[in-house]
C-alpha cells in the first residue's frame, strides 16, 4: 500500500514540477530522487510480500520497472555528457580520442530549401564516421550525436556522452518489460475516444459572391505547382489551406478555394470590401467596429487610413492580414522555378529576379501573370487556358526532376478535396449518439466498417502524396486514432455482447475526426523536420495513439456507466491492462528513439513527464487486489473518466501550455 | 425494427447534411466589351495585374517593338543601388549625392511615402521627398544648396546637408467647415512643417556661407510621383497642350487664371529649352514636375535624375550636380580633413592622371578643380542611358480596377458633374508621338536609339497638364502646381506597402477623402466651388467619388 502511496505522490510531484518555470533541474532534485528510491524499495517489498515471482510474467513486468529505475539512477550519477563545438578541419581531444570534423552538410528535400537531414562527417582516431540526426556513432564507450551547427556551415556541435552502464541497464529493463507484457498477453481491443466538441461551421449568408475567375479556369490553375512552406505542392493545396485559414471553410459563398485564392490576385478591389475574413478574437472584432464573425480587409484600417493592429497585441488579426497581403501583392505566387547555379529557386513575379536570368525567362516570370490577367478580363478563355498550360510546361522544363509525380499530385488533390469536409465526422457522431440510445449492432458495425475504409483511404492518399507514412502532426495522429477506433470497434463489437460498445466507438471515431479537422489549420502533407525522419516515429506514434484511443474508450465507458448504460464497464475493466501496456510500450519506444536522436533516453521533457504520469495514474486500477476500492464500479467509472484529463494534458496541454521539444506534434 | 433502423439512418443523413456549400451556377462567359476608359493607357500602354508590381509592367510598345532586353537592363539600373567604386556595374556614385538608388524615392515605381515626425531620413526606401529650400521673398530656390539638396557624400567628402538637422513635424488642421460634413461624418487633416537650422549646411559650418549670404529661407516638401505613364503623357502633341491652355484662358473658369510665367494672351510665355552643351536650342511646351520645369520626357526629370540624384556622370553630363553658388566646392576645398585624404581619393578616381589639374601641389585648387570640373569621364555608358529611357518610356499604366462596380460608374458621373474633371481632364488622344529630343541624344544620326512610342492612343490620365492654385496652408513653393495625374494612385498602398494613401504633393492626405477636402480649405482655391458641391452630395455619393478615384 505504501508503495502505491509513494507512486501517487511521485505522479503528483511530477505534475506540479512540470508547471513550474525551472522544472528542468527539479525532476532530479534530491527530494525526487529519494522519492523514487523509496518507491522502488517499497515496490520490491510489495513484490516479495505478494509472492509475485510465482506469476512469472507479472513479476517480470514489475522487475523491469525496478531495473529501469536502477538504470536511470546509474545515468544520473555516473554518466557524462559534453557538447563539443567542432570547426571544420580542427581536431579536439576528448576522453583520449582525437575527433576532427571533416565537413558538415545539410541535405535538402529535392527542389526545396527545407532541410531533410544534418550530417557531420568526423574522423575519430583515423576512422571516418558520419553522425546525423537519427544516426548516432558509437566509438568505444563514447556515443556521438548531432546536436546543432554553425550558421556559416563550417562548424558542428556534437554531443558526446559516456553512459555505458546506465543506458545498457535501462535498455535491459525495456527488454524485460517487453517480454513481460507479451507474456501477459491479452487480446487487444482498439478504440478511440476523443472528448472535444468543436463548433460547427455556420452556414454563410447567401449574398452575391465577389468577382472571381470562372470555376474551370481557377481549377486549371489549381493544377500548377507552387512553392510554399518549404514544400513544392499543387496550387490547389495552398488554395485550400489559404481559404480554410482565412474564411474558416474551404469554400466561400459558393466559390471554390481556388477561386478565392486567385480572386485576391486578379480581383483585389472586389475582395478587399468582401467580409470573408473570419476573426475569432472578440477584442479584434470590436476594434474593427464589426460584431459579426467576418470582416473585410478594409475593416483593418481606421478612417484616417492607419492600420488598426499596429500594437502587435492581436496576433490572429495580424496573421490573417499578412496572409491576405502575400496573396494580393503576389508575393506568395512562387510558381516560376529557375535553375540557377545554387539549385532550383522558386520565384514569384514580384521577387527581385536574378540578374543573370535571360530575357525570355525574365519576361515570362515577371509579366506572364499580367498577360493572363488581360486575357481573363477580356474574356479570351482559350488563350488564358493556353497561358496556364505554358506555365505548367515551364515548370516541368525547369524543375521536372523535383516536382511530385502525377500520381502523387492526383492523390494530394484527391486528399485535399476529401479530407476538408466535416460531413463524415458529423454523420458518424450523430449516428453514434442515436445508436447509443437506440442500439442496433448491424447498423453500428456497418457504419464502423465504412468509416474504417474512408479513413484508411485518406491515410493512403496522404501517404502517396507525401511519400511517407502520415504520422507527424496533430491531424495525422488523430487520423490514426480514428482508424484504430473504427477497426477496433468492428472487431470488438463482434466479440462483445455489450451493445453500448459499438456506439461508443463511433463517438470516439467521430470526435477524433473532429479534432483532426481542428488541427487542419496547419498545412498538411508537410515535409518532416530531420529529427522525425526515423522509422521509430511511426511505431511510437501508433502505439501511443492506439493507447490514447483505448483510454478514451474507457473514459466514455465510465461516462456511459454514470448515465445508466452499465454493460460496457466490464469491457473497460478487461481493457485497462492491455491499454496501459500499450502506453508503456509507446513511451519506451519513444525513449529509445530519443536516445538515438537527442542523445538521452529520458530528458524530463513535459510530454515525457505527463505520459509517465498518465501511465502511473492508469496503472492503479489494474491493482484491484491491493487497491480494493477499485472493485467498486462507481469508483472505477469515475476514476477512468477523470483520469482522462491526464491524456488531455499529455496530448494537448503540454503543446499549448508548456512547450518543449515535443511541441511540433 | 426494419423501419426503425431506416429511420435512424435517414435521420442521421438529414441532420448531417446541413452544409455551407451551395452548388454555384455554371459560370457565364466574362463580358468582353469594356468602356474605353477601362484602358487607362490606351491599347498600347495598359497593364492588367494588380500585384505589388502593378506599376512595373512593360507596355505593348515595349513587347512588340523589340525593346525587352533594353527594358530589362534599364529596370536593373533603376532598381539597384549605385556604389562609389570608380569602375564596374553601377559605379560612380558621388562625391555628393541625394540618394544611392532610384528606388529609394520611387518605391514600387510609384509615389513617395509620407515620413513620420523627426529627422529627415533618406537611407530608408520610400522617402520620396525632395527638400525645396527657397527664398520666401523671391520664391526662387536658394543658390547655396543644389535644387535637390544632397544629404550624402563619399569619404573624404562631407554631405552638403546634414539631414539630422532637418526636422519634419506634422500639424493637425481644421478647415473652415470644422472638418465635418453636414450629415455628421468627420475627417481629420494634417500638414507637414519642415525646419532646417543654418548649421545643417556644411558650407555654413565651414564658414564659407554667412547669414547674409544665406538670407531668408523656407523649406517645403515635394514628393516624387509615379514613373508609369510618363511616356504616354509625352505622346500628347505640343499643339494639343497649347490648345488646352488657350481654352482655359478663354473660358476664364478658374478664379486664379493661368500662371502668367507660362501662358498669357494666347501664347506661351515660358517654354523649355535644354541648357546642356548639346542643346538643340528649340523651345518646347512645359510638361513635367509640379513647377513645370521640364519639357519633353527625353530631357525631363527622369533623364536628369539619372545623373543628378546619384552624381553618376554620362557623356552629355560631364560635370557634378552641385549648388549654383559654388559654396560647397569652396567649403570642401578649404576643409583640412578633406584636404588630408584627397590625394588618395583622387588616385583611385584617376590613376592615370588624365586630369593633371587634380594633381597639382595646391590641394585646395585640386579639390576645386575636381568638383567644378566640366570634363569628367562618363561613368554611365550611353547604352546605360538608352536602356534607362527605354524603360522609362516603356512603363504601362494599370487598367481600371473594379470597373463593373456600380459605385465606380456613379463616382465617374459625379466627378464630371461637380467639376473635378475641369482640372483633372479625364482623357487625351496622343499625337503621332515623334520623339522630341532637346539634348539631341536620341535623334542624332546614330542608329539604334529608338524608344517605345504611343501614337494615336486614347489615354485617361485625369490631368489637364496645367498649373492651378489650391492655396493650402504651408502651400507648395510659389503656389502654382501642375494638376497631378490621378491614374494608378489607388494602387499606392499595394505597390509601396505604405499605410496611407499619401496623396497631394507633400503626401499630407492620408486618405483619398482628405485629399479632396484639401482642395477646398481656401475660398480662393481654384477647386473651392467644386468642393462645395462635393460637400452637398449624400454620403453614398461621396463614397462613390472616392471609390472611383481609387479605381482609376
Amino acid at each position: 500500500m505504501i508503495g502505491f502511496v509513494l507512486l501517487a505522490l511521485a505522479a503528483l510531484a511530477l505534475a506540479v514540477i512540470s508547471c513550474l518555470p525551472d522544472a528542468a533541474g527539479l525532476y532530479t532534485s534530491p527530494p525526487m530522487l529519494v522519492l523514487w528510491g523509496a518507491m522502488a524499495v517499497f515496490s520490491l517489498r510489495y513484490i516479495i510480500h505478494k509472492r509475485l515471482f510465482k506469476r512469472p510474467s507479472v513479476f517480470l513486468v514489475h522487475l523491469a520497472f525496478i531495473v529501469i529505475l536502477i538504470g536511470g539512477a546509474l545515468t544520473h550519477f555516473w554518466s557524462t555528457e559534453e557538447r563539443l563545438h567542432l570547426r571544420q578541419n580542427e581536431s579536439m581531444n576528448f576522453a583520449g580520442y582525437s575527433i576532427t570534423l571533416t565537413k558538415f552538410d545539410i541535405v535538402y528535400y529535392p527542389g526545396t530549401k527545407t532541410p531533410a537531414d544534418y550530417i557531420s562527417t568526423l574522423e575519430i582516431d583515423g576512422d571516418t564516421a558520419s553522425v546525423s540526426m537519427n544516426k548516432t556513432v558509437v566509438k568505444g564507450s563514447l556515443r556521438l550525436f548531432q546536436t546543432a551547427y554553425d550558421q556559416d556551415g563550417l562548424g558542428s556541435i556534437i554531443t558526446v556522452s559516456q553512459d555505458a552502464k546506465g543506458t545498457t541497464v535501462t535498455y535491459v529493463g525495456y527488454a524485460l518489460l517487453a517480454i513481460g507484457m507479451m507474456l501477459c498477453s491479452i487480446p487487444r481491443r482498439i478504440r478511440n475516444i476523443c472528448i472535444f466538441i468543436s463548433l460547427l461551421i455556420l452556414p454563410m449568408g447567401a449574398s452575391a459572391a465577389p468577382k472571381s475567375l470562372p470555376k474551370d479556369i481557377a481549377e486549371n490553375m489549381g493544377h500548377l505547382y507552387i512553392y510554399h512552406g518549404g514544400r513544392i505542392k499543387p496550387l490547389s493545396t495552398l488554395a485550400s489551406d489559404f481559404t480554410l485559414k482565412l474564411c474558416g471553410s474551404t469554400s466561400y459563398n459558393g466559390l471554390s478555394a481556388e477561386q478565392v485564392f486567385t480572386g485576391w490576385l486578379f480581383y483585389y478591389d472586389a475582395w478587399k470590401t468582401e467580409p470573408c475574413i473570419k476573426i475569432k478574437d472578440k477584442a479584434s472584432r470590436l476594434a474593427m467596429g464589426n460584431t459579426s464573425g467576418y470582416v473585410a480587409l478594409k475593416d483593418f484600417f481606421n478612417s484616417d487610413g492607419s492600420y488598426i493592429f499596429k500594437d502587435g497585441l492581436h496576433p490572429e488579426a495580424n496573421e490573417k492580414f499578412a496572409l491576405v497581403s502575400t496573396a494580393a501583392t503576389g508575393a506568395i505566387w512562387s510558381i516560376f522555378p529557375y535553375n540557377s547555379v545554387t539549385g532550383i529557386e522558386w520565384l514569384s513575379p514580384v521577387d527581385d529576379l536574378p540578374e543573370d536570368m535571360n530575357v525570355d525567362q525574365w519576361h515570362f516570370t515577371s509579366h506572364c501573370l499580367n498577360y493572363l490577367s488581360e486575357l481573363i478580363n477580356t474574356g479570351e478563355r482559350e488563350k488564358a487556358y493556353s497561358v496556364i498550360e505554358k506555365i505548367k510546361a515551364y515548370q516541368i522544363q525547369e524543375a521536372g526532376e523535383v516536382l511530385p509525380s502525377s500520381l502523387q499530385t492526383s492523390c494530394e488533390r484527391a486528399f485535399m478535396k476529401l479530407s476538408r469536409t466535416i460531413f463524415p465526422a458529423i454523420f458518424v457522431l450523430v449516428a453514434g449518439l442515436i445508436l447509443f440510445f437506440f442500439p442496433h449492432r448491424y447498423v453500428c458495425v456497418s457504419i464502423l466498417g465504412v468509416a474504417s475504409v474512408w479513413i484508411l483511404s485518406l491515410i493512403v492518399l496522404e501517404w502517396i502524396a507525401g511519400g511517407r507514412l502520415p504520422m507527424a502532426n496533430g491531424y495525422e495522429t488523430m487520423q490514426w486514432m480514428a482508424l484504430s477506433g473504427a477497426l477496433g470497434g468492428v472487431y470488438a463489437s463482434r466479440r462483445s455482447t455489450a451493445n453500448t460498445l459499438g456506439p461508443i466507438c463511433l463517438i470516439v471515431v467521430a470526435l477524433a475526426l473532429i479534432v483532426a479537422r481542428m488541427g487542419q489549420s496547419n498545412p498538411q502533407v508537410s515535409l518532416l523536420v530531420p529529427v522525425l525522419r526515423s522509422p521509430l516515429l511511426s511505431i511510437h506514434v501508433l502505439t501511443v495513439m492506439i493507447a490514447y484511443a483505448g483510454l478514451a474508450i474507457m473514459a466514455l465507458a465510465g461516462a456511459a456507466w454514470l448515465l445508466g448504460k452499465r454493460d460496457v464497464l466490464a469491457v473497460s475493466r478487461r481493457m485497462v491492462r492491455p491499454v496501459v501496456f500499450l502506453l508503456a510500450t509507446g513511451i519506451f519506444i519513444g525513449a529509445v528513439w530519443a536516445n538515438q536522436s537527442w542523445g538521452r533516453y529520458w530528458g524530463w521533457d513535459p510530454k515525457e513527464v505527463w505520459a509517465l504520469i498518465t501511465m502511473i495514474v492508469y496503472s492503479f486500477p489494474i491493482h484491484t487486489a491491493t487497491l480494493k476500492f477499485f472493485k467498486c464500479d462507481r469508483i472505477y467509472a469515475i476514476y477512468t473518466l477523470v483520469a482522462f484529463l491526464c491524456v488531455l494534458m499529455t496530448y494537448f496541454g503540454v503543446n499549448f501550455v508548456l512547450g518543449g521539444l515535443h511541441s511540433y506534434a | 425494427m426494419k423501419y426503425r433502423h431506416l429511420f435512424i439512418v435517414a435521420g442521421v443523413c438529414a441532420i448531417s447534411a446541413c452544409s455551407d456549400n451551395h452548388t454555384p451556377e455554371p459560370d457565364e462567359e466574362q463580358a468582353v466589351a469594356f468602356p474605353e476608359w477601362y484602358y487607362t493607357g490606351g491599347k498600347l500602354g495598359t497593364s492588367y495585374i494588380t500585384t505589388s508590381a502593378a506599376f512595373e509592367q512593360p507596355s505593348k510598345s515595349v513587347e512588340e517593338g523589340g525593346f525587352l532586353a533594353s527594358f530589362k537592363r534599364g529596370e536593373q539600373l533603376f532598381e539597384k543601388n549605385y556604389v562609389s567604386n570608380s569602375s564596374g556595374v553601377r559605379s560612380g556614385l558621388g562625391p555628393m549625392y541625394v540618394r544611392s538608388s532610384c528606388m529609394h524615392c520611387h518605391p514600387g515605381y510609384g509615389h513617395g511615402k509620407s515620413q513620420p515626425d523627426g529627422a529627415f531620413r533618406t537611407n530608408e526606401m520610400g522617402n520620396g521627398y525632395l527638400l525645396v529650400v527657397y527664398n520666401p521673398t523671391t520664391q526662387g530656390y536658394v543658390n547655396w544648396l543644389a535644387g535637390m539638396p544632397q544629404g550624402h557624400a563619399v569619404a573624404p567628402f562631407k554631405a552638403p546637408l546634414d539631414e539630422n538637422k532637418v526636422i519634419l513635424k506634422w500639424h493637425e488642421y481644421t478647415d473652415p467647415w470644422g472638418n465635418r460634413f453636414d450629415d455628421g461624418e468627420t475627417y481629420s487633416l494634417r500638414y507637414p512643417e519642415v525646419n532646417m537650422s543654418r548649421d545643417a549646411v556644411y558650407a555654413y559650418r565651414q564658414g564659407v556661407l554667412t547669414d547674409e549670404l544665406m538670407g531668408d529661407y523656407e523649406v517645403r516638401l515635394e514628393s516624387t510621383i509615379g514613373i508609369y505613364g510618363t511616356g504616354l503623357l509625352d505622346a500628347i502633341s505640343d499643339e494639343d497642350i497649347k490648345a488646352q491652355y488657350a481654352a482655359e484662358e478663354k473660358d476664364g473658369y478658374m478664379p486664379n487664371g493661368l500662371n502668367p510665367a507660362v501662358f498669357a494672351g494666347g501664347e506661351w510665355k515660358g517654354q523649355y529649352t535644354s541648357k546642356e552643351v548639346s542643346s538643340d536650342g528649340k523651345t518646347y511646351p512645359l510638361r513635367y514636375t509640379y513647377a513645370l520645369s521640364r519639357g519633353p520626357l527625353q530631357d525631363a526629370p527622369g533623364a536628369n535624375a539619372y545623373w543628378n540624384i546619384t552624381n553618376v556622370t554620362r557623356s552629355d553630363r560631364r560635370y557634378h550636380y552641385k549648388d549654383a553658388g559654388g559654396y560647397y566646392a569652396k567649403a570642401a576645398a578649404s576643409d583640412p580633413e578633406v584636404q588630408a585624404s584627397f590625394a588618395s581619393y583622387i588616385e583611385g578616381i584617376d590613376p592615370d592622371h588624365t586630369h593633371p589639374e587634380w594633381f597639382t601641389s595646391d590641394v585646395e585648387q585640386n579639390i576645386l578643380a575636381y568638383i567644378n570640373s566640366t570634363t569628367l569621364p562618363a561613368e554611365a555608358t550611353d547604352q546605360n542611358y538608352i536602356d534607362l529611357m527605354v524603360w522609362h518610356r516603356g512603363l504601362a499604366v494599370p487598367a481600371v480596377r473594379g470597373i463593373d462596380n456600380p459605385a465606380v460608374e456613379r463616382g465617374k458621373e459625379l466627378f464630371e458633374e461637380i467639376g473635378c474633371a475641369y482640372c483633372h481632364r479625364p482623357s487625351w488622344t496622343t499625337g503621332s508621338d515623334e520623339i522630341r529630343d532637346p539634348a539631341q541624344f536620341f535623334t542624332k544620326s546614330e542608329p539604334g536609339r529608338l524608344l517605345p512610342q504611343y501614337p494615336y492612343q486614347k489615354i485617361w490620365p485625369y490631368t489637364d497638364m496645367v498649373q492651378h492654385k489650391l492655396l493650402m496652408v504651408n502651400d507648395i513653393r510659389n503656389g502654382w502646381c501642375r494638376t497631378t495625374p490621378l491614374w494608378g494612385r489607388g494602387l499606392h498602398q499595394m505597390v509601396t506597402g505604405s499605410e496611407y494613401a499619401d496623396r497631394l504633393h507633400d503626401c499630407r492626405a492620408r486618405t483619398t477623402l482628405e485629399a479632396i477636402m484639401w482642395h477646398g480649405t481656401s475660398a480662393q482655391s481654384d477647386a473651392y466651388e467644386t468642393v462645395r458641391k462635393f460637400r452637398a452630395l449624400s454620403k453614398e455619393d461621396r463614397d462613390a467619388v472616392v471609390t472611383f478615384l481609387d479605381a482609376i
